[in-house]
């Protein structure tokens, strides 16, 4: 569905972004990770063609666009890290103002605006000034405006920051709905939990991109298989044991590095006297292998 | 360029500006106080007219020494017609830096930009918002004072307005300045957050070069020649002033200096 291959930009001689690349297939969640500066907002204002790339290609559809395409806005929808609504106008009259921008005709996008404020629990509100909003029922708005025209992708620019529990729970809940219905899920986010519970693929940026890939493939590359035995007894005693293998030792745990040594090293510290208590694979988390990979 | 999407901003940022207390009373209040000023001048001018035909002939730009009380009173009449044209001016700075400042501080711009919008329909749509309905609060204060002073002139043996002086400063003069002011006030209001600041701006910028003009036009303005060359200069000042805006307006610039 989006291919984006090379592409870099320059704010006045400043290189923001460099050789980024990346594939966004038809259902996929695609959650782009990164600090504050490290060019995610650029590379959605890219993608969304507000903002116009340097160098490389964007293929979108299997049709390479040119920057400020045109086509990428017609298929695509933005939610924008703050909201952003007319905030005098009710939220019919802020919804009718894009929609029509996005060619919609009055009827269906009247039958489409009532729809969506009802599944997004806003239709009792729909005359009050979007002034009086909470922020959580402002993203909502945003969401539905993002929506509006049934793009093939959806860009999430911090969708759940500072939102309530509830909301959160909401957007993320739309967020596997998008995916279920075909539609793709461009994902910006300083939530790590929510990254790595909704995404099939996830691309670390730091103006270039560190390391991307799915969630379980990037943990073994970069922590391995490695496996905990958790035990109880004299600690010199099982490093004695173990000495011929690679481990570490930290809270009467033992990281074996390599998988295949495990049944020899059970054996030897059962046959030492040392009594094993747990053995399982360790866990990584996303917060992790960003920090792991954003220090580098 | 899709005049519909032309229009989608224009009506918007219609309804929008007209929420504003501020714009609704400069709409109504500042075109009616001009015209109560400039009719109340222009009815005390008539009654004083057997006075002023006692000034020097050389006060008036027709003197051919035989200078009759209608043609005072229609160099009087026009020249405060001249003057009613400020209006529009202040007006549109007010409205114009309303509705781009107001983009700005609502954070509207970046879900705007992100539809099949083209970036000259957006900007046809600032351009038009302010002056339409600018043009059309001054245009109703204009054709009140005209028919006040037709009213006053065949007193005094004539109609004086429409004339050809009449229309250009109504139909060309009037719009193409305003449309000047506002090309400026989009240029300056980019680049500050608050509407008072983009009033100042653009009003410390082109206010004096339009009020050169309409200074200029009391000497010029029974001339329907000279008239037009002053009128040809604001109109191409408009033509530069409008593709330097054009090329400005882009939405690379607009992404990066408005939000």
């Amino acid at each position: 569905m989006l291919k984006v291959i090379d592409i870099c930009k320059r704010f006045e001689n400043k290189l923001v972004l460099e050789n980024i690349s990346f594939e966004i297939k038809k259902g996929m969640i695609f959650s782009y990770l990164g600090p504050n500066g490290a060019g995610k907002t650029t590379t959605i204002r890219i993608l969304n063609g507000l903002l116009k790339y340097d160098c490389g290609k964007v293929i979108f559809n299997d049709e390479e666009m040119s920057p400020y395409d045109v086509r990428l806005r017609k298929r695509s929808g933005l939610l924008t890290e703050s909201p952003g609504f007319y905030e005098r106008f009710d939220a019919i009259k802020n919804l009718k103002f894009f929609g029509s921008l996005h060619g919609l005709n009055e009827n269906d996008l009247d039958n489409r605006i009532n729809q969506m404020l009802k599944e997004f629990d806003l239709f009792q509100y729909k005359d009050k000034p979007v002034g009086t909003y909470s922020k959580g029922m402002k993203q909502k708005l945003a969401l539905i405006r993002a929506l509006i025209h049934d793009p093939d992708i959806v860009y999430l620019d911090e969708p759940t920051a500072s939102l309530d529990p509830e909301t959160s729970i909401f957007v993320r809940n739309l967020i596997l709905n998008l995916k279920k219905n075909g539609k793709s899920v461009f994902l910006s986010t300083h939530n790590l939990n929510e990254a790595e519970q909704l995404s099939d693929w996830v691309a670390l940026i730091n103006k270039k991109i560190v390391v991307q890939g799915p969630i379980e493939k990037l943990k073994s590359m970069l922590f391995g298989k490695n496996i905990i035995i958790e035990f109880k007894g004299d600690l010199e005693k099982v490093k004695s044991i173990l000495r011929e293998y690679q481990f570490e030792i930290y809270d009467y745990k033992i990281r074996l590095k390599n998988v295949d040594d495990i049944p020899k090293v059970i054996k030897e510290l059962i046959y030492g006297g040392i009594n094993i208590y747990y053995v399982y694979q360790e866990e990584h988390n996303l917060e992790e292998i960003y920090l792991e990979m954003i220090s580098k | 360029m899709n005049l519909k999407n032309v229009n989608i901003i224009f009506q918007k940022d219609l309804k929008e500006l007209l929420t504003l207390n501020i714009v609704k009373f400069s709409i109504i209040f500042f075109p009616m106080l001009f015209l109560f000023i400039l009719s109340s001048v222009l009815i005390i001018s008539f009654y004083q007219i057997g006075h002023l035909s006692n000034l020097p002939l050389s006060t008036f730009p027709v003197n051919n020494g035989n200078i009759h009380n209608l043609e005072i009173f229609y160099y009087i009449a026009l020249n405060y017609l001249i003057l009613l044209s400020v209006v529009p001016l202040g007006l549109s700075t007010t409205i114009a830096s309303y509705s781009i400042v107001g983009e700005k501080q609502q954070k509207t711009i970046e879900p705007i930009l992100a539809t099949p919008l083209d970036d000259k329909e957006l900007f046809f749509g600032k351009l038009l918002a302010p002056l339409i309905p600018t043009l059309i609060a001054s245009y109703i204060s204009i054709f009140i004072y005209t028919i006040i002073a037709d009213y006053l002139s065949s007193n005094l043996g004539g109609i004086i307005f429409p004339n050809i002086q009449w229309f250009i400063i109504v139909f060309i003069f009037i719009p193409s300045s305003t449309a000047l002011e506002i090309l400026f006030t989009l240029l300056f209001s980019s680049r500050v957050t608050d509407p008072r600041s983009a009033q100042q701006i653009s009003g410390m910028i082109i206010l004096p070069i339009i009020i050169i003009f309409i200074l200029s036009l009391f000497y010029y303005s029974y001339e329907p020649i000279l008239l037009s060359i002053m009128t040809i200069a604001v109109i191409i000042s408009d033509i530069i002033l409008f593709k330097i805006a054009v090329k400005l307006f882009d939405r690379e610039r607009i992404i990066t200096r408005w939000i």
